[in-house]
């Protein structure tokens, strides 16, 4: 079972329920990594001080609540901290309400609210009979990650539905946010007999079966068109599914190659072979630049006097500086 | 030429490996290839001591000569089929850390794969309806020799700590690198009598033997003595596992030993007893087994006294 965001007890009247909180949706969107588009590495986001641009971590950064005239009360975590309200443990219903009186506008997200233990078994199923039969919604508040909710326990089939709601303030006027607005009730009789009857002829059950993303559905054709196609971006994690071989023979094979190389405490041996140890050095300083930043390595560049342009990527960058490092040895 | 990535298959997951020609050991010239063949034989006798815990990964992305880091977080891009654990801090100065669950052997791989050369685990492993951190599983001594002694008087030291707790219950594995570390497995206590209990065994042994050891961490104190670092009984702390790889010059594995060998090493006072490469583990896991199972698959016949 999942894990639940929640669990406490949902009270009402003498009565109280040990219950656990479950997401009841979840989201289909198509995620997608950002790609610097000429290396295909990840692209992460910095914080950075807007003026001198100076990366910060968590414990640099405050609250600035704006004045405006570029002024701000600056508010410290610790005193966020304080004026949270403590985490619930309780969803004590207040008022029972009829649903259909409740503004779909109000509903948040919806959440499965199950009886955690045995023993709440009966108390839970008694409390969502009554709730049933009497076709009515508790209302109550509850805290959530810091946060005080309004909240509606309503009774589905089987199940209490906790839906987190919006508070009356939150909930815009649309008088005021809309600026024409004709006014209701005055349609002329034969018009809206019309109207409804297209209405009525359009009407059937609903049936969510029927409604699909197909704009997701369309992406998802996409990326696998492309991946099809082998056009195919190659992240750190994935390749096409050709040429699969068991690992063993993938380590075995490496170990074998390596037989014919010296490693260095051999090539300090045969010390007359100057040149194995030189590759070994090679091979450590490449390395070595691997690590190094591209404003690094565009540094050492710079230093070496070659050639080299910021559009250059890095590992074009570590290849001019190895090379030009090795031309001065020789 | 080797190719730079190759897409192998272990276990019915898929892996991509890279760079397995790179040397990650210059001074014996052990290649990456061969760090990931010795996990993908150890595995089965390593992960047991891996299983459930949330594991630290030290990388050396660069070779066992070049530049390390310890990895806590479980990085970005591990594939969804590896488990990781939430472990919230302490004080709720930062948010929880998401550690890798290695439980399987592709698992292993894929991170042996990131250069993780040593895995490094804590004394708790997380279980259905227990706390995040779990209550102890194991105290652990860990017996670092100080300068002009070596892993032989840390044999001795781990000699007095049986004659204390009991050879029964005490096992004993070399850390890989200079010293040795004393497992015994502990049941129904809390961290804090855990840490305690340690700290006082560890005076007990220096009283008796003040020429020889020392229980705390001051440098200036331990010339010529055996460290016992008792301090590694905490919730927070890690150890290196038995089996993982160091990042030594050679290829060394902190290695499970017998009594026989632990008195032995005292005696003879001969370390290279007591220093095993890869491939002598893998023959003496052919041989013996894992000597330290009854520490991780036993509850009741391995109890201790304490």
């Amino acid at each position: 079972m999942a894990r639940a965001t929640w669990s406490g007890f949902l009270s009402f009247g003498l009565v109280s329920v040990p219950v656990g909180l479950f997401s009841a949706t979840s989201d289909q969107t198509i995620h997608f990594n950002q790609l610097h588009k000429n290396t295909s590495h990840r692209v992460r986001y910095k914080k950075v001080d807007e003026e001198t641009g100076e990366e910060l971590s968590t414990e640099d950064i405050v609250n600035g609540y704006p004045l405006g005239g570029g002024e701000y009360v600056v508010v410290t975590r610790e005193e966020m901290a304080e004026a949270a309200p403590g985490k619930s443990e309780l969803i004590e219903i207040q008022d029972f309400v009829d649903l259909e009186k409740i503004d779909p506008i109000f509903f948040r997200q919806s959440y499965y609210l199950a009886p955690k233990g045995k023993g709440s078994d009966r108390a839970y199923a008694l409390l969502l009979q009554a709730m049933l039969e009497t076709k009515k919604v508790g209302i109550a508040t509850l805290v959530l990650r810091d946060k005080e909710h309004l909240v509606a326990i309503r009774p589905a089939d089987k199940v209490l539905m906790l839906e987190t709601m919006f508070f009356e303030d939150e909930i815009r006027d649309p008088e005021e946010e809309l600026d024409s607005l004709p006014p209701v009730g005055n349609a002329n009789a034969r018009e809206l007999f019309v109207a409804k009857k297209l209405v009525d002829s359009l009407t059937d059950e609903w049936d969510p079966s029927r409604y699909k993303n197909t704009y997701r559905q369309r992406v998802e054709e996409l990326v696998e068109q492309k991946r099809a196609g082998h056009a195919v971006v190659h992240g750190a994690e994935d390749r096409p599914k050709s040429n699969v071989i068991d690992l063993m023979a993938a380590l075995q094979a490496s170990i074998d190659r390596s037989a014919k190389r010296p490693a260095r405490a051999a090539a300090k041996v045969t010390a007359s072979s100057k040149s194995a140890s030189l590759k070994v050095a090679d091979h450590r300083e490449r390395q070595g630049l691997d690590a190094m930043t591209k404003a690094d390595l565009l540094e050492r560049a710079k230093r070496l006097k070659i050639e080299v342009s910021s559009k250059m990527t890095k590992t074009e960058l570590v290849r001019a500086v190895s090379e030009a490092k090795n031309a001065k040895k020789k | 030429m080797s190719p730079e990535r190759v897409l192998t298959e272990i276990d019915g997951r898929e892996l991509s490996l890279s760079n397995l020609d790179k040397v990650m050991y210059p001074d014996t010239g052990f290649m990456k290839s061969q760090v990931l063949d010795y996990y993908a034989r150890i595995a089965d006798v390593m992960l047991p001591h891996l299983r459930n815990r949330p594991t630290t990964l030290r990388r050396f992305p660069h070779g066992v000569e070049g530049m390390s880091f310890y990895e806590k977080h479980a990085p970005d891009n591990q594939p969804d089929w590896i488990g990781t654990i939430e472990v919230p801090s302490k004080r709720g100065e930062h948010d929880p850390i998401a550690y890798t669950a290695v439980n399987d052997r592709p698992t292993l791989l894929w991170c042996a794969n990131l250069a993780a050369i040593e895995f490094h685990v804590p004394l708790w492993h997380v279980a259905k309806g227990k706390p995040i951190p779990a209550p102890p599983d194991y105290l652990v001594f860990d017996l670092d020799p100080g300068p002009g002694t070596t892993i032989a008087e840390c044999c001795r030291v781990a000699q007095w700590v049986g004659d204390r707790l009991g050879r029964d219950s005490l096992f004993a594995k070399t850390s890989g690198s200079k010293g040795l570390q004393l497992y015994t497995r502990v049941q129904r206590t809390t961290w804090e009598r855990l840490g305690e209990r340690a700290h006082e065994i560890a005076q007990a042994i220096e009283r008796d033997h003040r020429n020889d050891v020392v229980s705390t961490m001051r440098k200036d104190l331990r010339n010529g003595k055996v460290l016992i670092d008792w301090s590694q009984n905490n919730s927070s702390k890690t150890t290196v596992a038995a089996y993982s790889l160091r990042a030594r010059p050679e290829p060394t594995v902190s290695t499970p030993v017998s009594w026989t060998e632990v008195d032995k090493c005292a005696k003879s006072g001969n370390t290279a007893t007591l220093s095993f490469e890869t491939k002598d583990v893998l023959k003496r896991i052919e041989k013996h087994g894992d000597l330290m199972a009854p520490l991780v698959t036993t509850k009741s016949r391995a109890k201790s006294k304490i």
